[in-house]
């Protein structure tokens, strides 16, 4: 409890310190090594602050309970890294930036934190205005800025709504296990979390935010705030309980949203939005397990159960993949970014030699780990959610059976494209040819060891998944068999389904191929090397394969859904998609123009009567409310 | 000195003349902008040809060559995308240069017109004719018509071979291994006839300045026709399964495609042209080609090409027989091949010849000094194949390149000279 | 529906000749005795020997029933076919290609007896001065692709 006290305190006094950056950095990293060890303890105990009444009804709290926990903990490894990460990131930035970082923080915890819906939405609105703050640090980024705010106020209107309409059903404002909750809030908080978590067609404002924020803010937009927005969801889950139709409703969200994100990402050319795409697939992943949890969990037979179980272990596991992943992929790349100072995948090519081994490895590590490369922590997570859809069969209805087959089909493509995505961002970026271009030193130190936290972090919790899947509390889902000692063994299902165990496929392959490369290392004769083979001639700068080539053949085929151009004006070529989701908001954006017009010259239009009329029904209107 | 610039179609009349600041033609085109493009083609036929640049996001020289399994000739094509679209395609043939004009000045007639056959192997003969009848031309030789005859048999075997090899390429670019297994027994077999009755599988050292350096059996002729209309007959069992093979009649319909407009405006001849739908062929400017159907098709795409190629085939093969058959005739009726005027090859004078080469108009420009050569200019038909090449590709995709490339039938060798 | 397979084999067109003959260079490896891939680069050919090339993969010769096959790279080939006399231009090329040949290799020159004779003083440059490393034939008479065969056959220590 008291390290709760502590982490929350000293974001606030972090915010008081911006003055001195780095000291306030220094802060930012001493809250999240509090947070994280109240998050642990959380997991063990659970504990609440006494109540605080401000109104009869009002009483309200914060504290941890094993969930919460759970979250605080995967939430504080990004902020530990991401504020170690700053204290010398942060130096190319403003000191405000400090200030709004810790802000963020705190804004952050608090909505862990919150046992109640005035708590919660105090955390939200602090964390989306420390944020939009953030953005705005470069110059340019006003808009983009702006759409950020205007999504996250979107969502934290359907949460007031979702939070009023709990209030009007429990009469508390409570946010725990046992409250009444009718659909209507479970409809309005999902819709809230949905928006905050990037989901399809909520996912627009994406593009320029990560784009334009600096590295650092950009990790926070995606790893810990969109896992606020999973928690937020497993919270809302467990007062109103699983119902079947919420199950079905948000899966299809999830599902088309994984497919979205991966298919975006893979045709972007630009360094942050790659990511920023890759996001928006994580979280449809996430949200397509809870979906499946939730279905499965409503029917509330045995194997149902065990099934909603599992998938909800799959959703745990994504989200702390995605969390740590993000953060360190924003991380490197930010790196190499402000280093090179370019924004395209192209321009940055050769981290690995003009940057540093640690942040192409970073780059790597992330990647490796979204596109479920063994033994990586992405591939535990997705692996389990795939296996967990391959169960579609076990539902009775016929509706449940076909949704989650097609969310397989849809969340399988999304790892294949997600694959390719990151392989076009490792290999151009992290291990691409370097073009000599001079990269712009800083100190680093704090970077780098920040990036070696979380890929060790990545790799270890990949290979020791079994150990994970145990101290989260699903030991039924851990066994032995053939070879395989017990725990070591993760299982999808009980009676057995599916099998894995990243712990014995890294001794395995450590025996079959590091072993023999070892001794053929030490007994092979010295090789010959020659450049690649082009021709005969060796490839000039202009003769490279380019990254939007790269991806060319794939929205040539789906350029429906792409909305592929290909212009040609003269000398210039040009080949340009459009996110669909994009043309809603310029629908919208018409018919509010063409709204306030209207309004404009009905109402405000200069007739002082006509005004005073409008100012005296409107009082009489709020009077009367 | 006067250099031969290009030729609009097949017809002589339309062959315009520069010397490098004036412009003489016949043609009706003259003075138009034509005119101005051609010159600039010729200009730089030493090197290449450049297309329009284009510049963007993502673009890149995707470079084919010089040494690759696809292309085996040396010379560089220069694919500027941004992924799969060919956006410009620049040719570089400057790895082939071999200067053989220049080399040939100062040799005598009979290693000139051998200097000509080493500008491209498989259009030995083709060459070797061009030059020898500007020769003769320059020198007034009158021929006699056995030679002519004769001559006409070895430029139709070089078009029967050529042809098949273009096909065969074709289909193997489409991965149609049967057939190309087939049609490359079929093209071995054309080669050795060629060494059976010419002494050479490809034409070379057999013709010369008004005769042949190697007596001619006209008997051994008539078994050559036979021969060959087997493999004709091979080689239509095998076309006609080809075109009902989906697989491939797709890869080649509506690739690179080539108007009649911009065949012309190219000057590109040939098979490339006639699949445009224009009939225009040398050929039939010859009286010796009486009755010459001069196959055409419409479409102007890879596929109209390969049909104009596979009917021109059928053509040669009778046409090698109807020679055969006449020649025949001509040493029945007592008519003696003449020997040429010999003494005639000690003069000077300049004069131009032509002949209508497996892939288009070829012409040779030559003056002579006391029975050497002073001056020879080639105007080769793959530069104007590569120029089409260039204009037809854009647009396409990287896939479609090698059936596009191999079905204008232009080499390297014989753009580089 | 055509029977293609029996249609080639009742063709018959694998010729049975003798294409080995006795050479005065030495066989190479002994690793090639049971497969050998070859590459074949033009260096400024009058494009009768790439044509050649063409010919060598014909069913008369089936020069896979040697262990004989074209590579696509050199990078995957044992033996280098240098065709004609290289330009001034293609030197370089030509010494890169042989840069990137995987050890043990051979190369093979080869050179059309006409393109020798015709041109008097001919340009490009003499491969025999470009001390080009395993230069193991230098064929200045070459008429037909049995020639190259039997070097071939040389090569790998076999006769047919």
């Amino acid at each position: 409890m008291i390290f709760l006290y502590l982490a929350l305190a000293l974001y606030l006094s972090g915010v008081a310190v911006s003055s001195n950056k780095e000291l306030s950095y220094w802060i930012a990293f001493a809250a999240s090594i509090s947070s994280l060890i109240a998050g642990m303890s959380a997991m063990i105990n659970s504990f609440s602050s006494p109540g605080f009444s401000i109104m009869p009804g009002f009483s309200i709290s914060v504290g941890l309970d094993a969930t919460s926990g759970v979250f605080l903990v995967v939430a504080s490894i990004s902020y530990l890294a991401l504020s170690f990460y700053s204290v010398d990131f942060g130096k190319l930035f403003s000191r405000k930036m400090a200030a709004w970082f810790n802000l963020s923080l705190f804004g952050m915890t608090l909505v862990i934190a919150a046992q109640d819906s005035v708590n919660f939405m105090i955390g939200w609105e602090v964390m989306t205005i420390g944020l939009f703050l953030q953005i705005l640090e470069r110059k340019d980024s006003y808009e983009d800025a702006f759409r950020f705010l205007a999504f996250g106020e979107a969502s934290a209107m359907a949460l007031i709504i979702g939070f009023a309409a709990l209030f009007l059903s429990s009469g508390t404002v409570l946010i725990k296990a046992g409250v009444t909750a009718t659909p209507f809030f479970l409809v309005m908080v999902t819709l809230g979390f949905m928006i905050k978590m990037d989901i399809f067609p909520f996912h627009t404002w994406i593009t320029g935010a990560y784009s334009k924020a600096p590295s650092n803010t950009a990790a926070l937009l995606s790893a810990p705030l969109t896992l606020m927005g999973v928690y937020g969801i497993v919270r809302a889950l467990s007062i109103a309980g699983y119902s079947d139709w919420w199950g079905i409703g948000v899966m299809a969200f999830g599902a088309v949203s994984a497919f979205w994100g991966a298919m975006q990402a893979a045709a972007e050319r630009s360094l942050k939005k790659l990511p920023a795409y890759s996001t928006v697939e994580n979280n449809g992943i996430i949200l397509t397990a809870i979906g499946l949890s939730a279905m499965a969990g409503a029917s509330g037979s045995q194997p149902m159960m065990v099934l909603s179980r599992f998938a909800f272990l799959a959703a745990l596991f994504v989200a702390f993949s995605h969390t740590a992943a993000k953060s360190l992929l924003f991380m490197s790349v930010g790196h190499a970014k402000e280093s090179l100072q370019e924004e395209s995948i192209d321009n940055v090519r050769g981290i690995w030699s003009n940057v540093g081994g640690i942040p192409a490895f970073g780059i790597l590590t992330s990647g490796l780990s979204f596109s479920a490369f063994p033994p990586t922590i992405g591939f535990v997570g997705e692996w389990m959610i795939l296996e967990a859809l391959f169960q579609s069969y076990k539902f009775q209805g016929n509706a449940q059976r076909l949704l989650t087959a097609f969310a397989g089909i849809l969340i399988a493509l999304a790892i294949g494209l997600a694959a390719f995505s990151m392989i076009k961002l490792i290999g151009y970026t992290a291990l691409g040819p370097d073009h000599g271009k001079k990269a712009h030193r800083f100190p680093s130190l704090k970077i780098r060891s920040s990036e070696v936290f979380l890929t060790a972090l990545i790799l270890l919790s990949g290979i020791f998944s079994p150990f994970l899947v145990k101290i989260l509390g699903y030991s039924n889902f851990l066994g032995g068999l053939l070879a395989v000692p017990d725990p070591l063994l993760i299982l999808s299902s009980n009676p057995i389904f599916g099998v894995v165990s990243p712990t014995m496929f890294v001794v395995v392959v450590g025996f079959l191929f590091i072993v023999p490369y070892l001794i053929y290392h030490r007994s092979a004769k010295k090789a010959r090397r020659v450049q690649a083979w082009n021709g005969g001639q060796t490839l000039t700068e202009d003769e490279y394969f380019t990254v939007p080539a790269y991806s060319f053949i794939l929205e040539y085929i789906l350029r429906k859904v792409y909305r592929t151009k290909e212009k040609r004006m003269g000398y210039t070529v040009e080949v340009s998609n459009k996110d669909l989701a994009e043309y809603l908001y310029e629908v919208l954006d018409k018919f509010v123009r063409r709204l306030s017009y209207l309004v404009g010259r009905t109402i405000m239009n200069g007739k002082i009567s006509l005004y005073i009329l409008y100012i005296i029904i409107v009082f009489v209107l709020a009077f009367l409310l | 000195m006067i250099r031969a610039v290009g030729i609009a179609g097949g017809d002589q009349d339309k062959l315009m003349l520069h010397d490098g600041k004036k412009v003489w033609t016949t043609s009706e085109k003259s003075g138009d902008e034509w005119i101005t493009g051609q010159l600039k083609l010729v200009a730089d036929r030493d090197t290449g040809i450049r297309g329009q640049e284009v510049f963007g996001d993502g673009v890149f020289d995707f470079r084919y060559g010089p040494v690759t399994g696809g292309i085996i000739e040396s010379g560089a094509y220069h694919l500027f995308t941004y992924g799969e679209r060919i956006l410009c395609v620049n040719v570089d043939w400057s790895y082939k240069r071999r200067n053989l004009e220049s080399s040939a000045i100062g040799l005598g007639l009979q290693d000139a017109l051998n200097v000509a056959e080493s500008v491209c192997g498989n259009f030995a003969f083709s060459h070797s004719l061009a030059m020898s009848r500007a020769i003769e031309s320059a020198l007034s030789i009158e021929i006699s018509p056995q030679l002519r005859k004769v001559r006409i048999i070895a430029l139709e075997l070089e078009r029967v071979y050529n042809h098949i090899y273009v096909i065969s390429q074709l289909a193997s670019a489409a991965a149609q291994k049967v057939m190309v297994s087939h049609l490359q027994a079929i093209y071995e077999d054309l080669l050795r006839l060629n060494n059976d009755f010419f002494g050479s599988r490809f034409l070379r050292g057999f013709n010369g300045i008004s005769g042949t350096t190697r007596p001619f059996n006209d008997e051994a002729l008539i078994h050559l026709s036979r021969r060959l209309g087997n493999l004709s007959d091979r080689f239509e069992y095998l076309y006609e399964r080809a075109l009902e093979s989906e697989n491939f009649m797709d890869r080649l319909h509506d690739t690179a495609t080539l108007d009649s407009d911009k065949a012309e405006k190219i000057g590109v001849t040939g098979p490339t042209l006639r699949a445009t739908g224009v009939r225009e062929d040398f050929r039939l400017q010859d009286p010796d080609y009486e009755g010459l159907r001069c196959a055409t098709s419409q479409m102007g795409d890879s596929l109209a090409r390969m049909e104009v190629r596979a009917e021109e085939v059928f053509e040669s093969v009778e046409i090698i027989s109807d020679m055969s058959g006449e020649l025949k005739e001509l040493r029945d009726s007592g008519i003696a091949p003449g020997a040429g005027n010999k003494s005639a090859l000690d003069g000077s004078g300049s004069g131009i010849g032509y002949c209508e080469s497996p892939s288009g108009l070829l012409a040779y420009i030559v003056e002579l000094q006391r029975g050497k050569i002073s001056s020879v200019y080639a105007a080769t038909p793959s530069i104007f194949g590569f120029k089409a090449i260039t204009e037809s590709l854009l647009g396409n995709i990287f896939t479609d390149f090698p059936f596009a490339v191999e079905s204008f039938g232009a080499y390297f060798a014989d753009a580089a000279r | 529906m055509k029977w293609w397979p029996f249609y080639g084999l009742t063709r018959r067109l694998t010729e049975r000749t003798r294409y080995a003959k006795d050479m005065t260079f030495p066989s190479a490896s002994r690793i090639f005795r049971k497969s050998l891939h070859i590459y074949p680069i033009d260096v400024g050919n009058a494009n009768d020997l790439n044509f050649d090339m063409r010919a060598l993969q014909a069913p008369q010769y089936n020069i896979h029933r040697f262990g004989i096959f074209f590579a696509d790279v050199p990078r995957h080939a044992d033996v280098l076919l240098v065709l004609g006399r290289p330009t001034e231009k293609m030197v370089p090329v030509l010494l890169e290609t042989v840069n990137q040949m995987p050890g043990p290799y051979s190369i093979v020159s080869i050179e059309s007896e006409r393109d020798r004779r015709d041109i008097e003083s001919p340009g490009g440059v003499d491969i025999d001065n470009l001390q080009l490393p395993n230069l193991v034939a230098h064929i200045t008479d070459y008429h037909e692709p049995r020639d190259i065969i039997a070097v071939l056959l040389n090569l790998m220590g076999k006769v047919n």
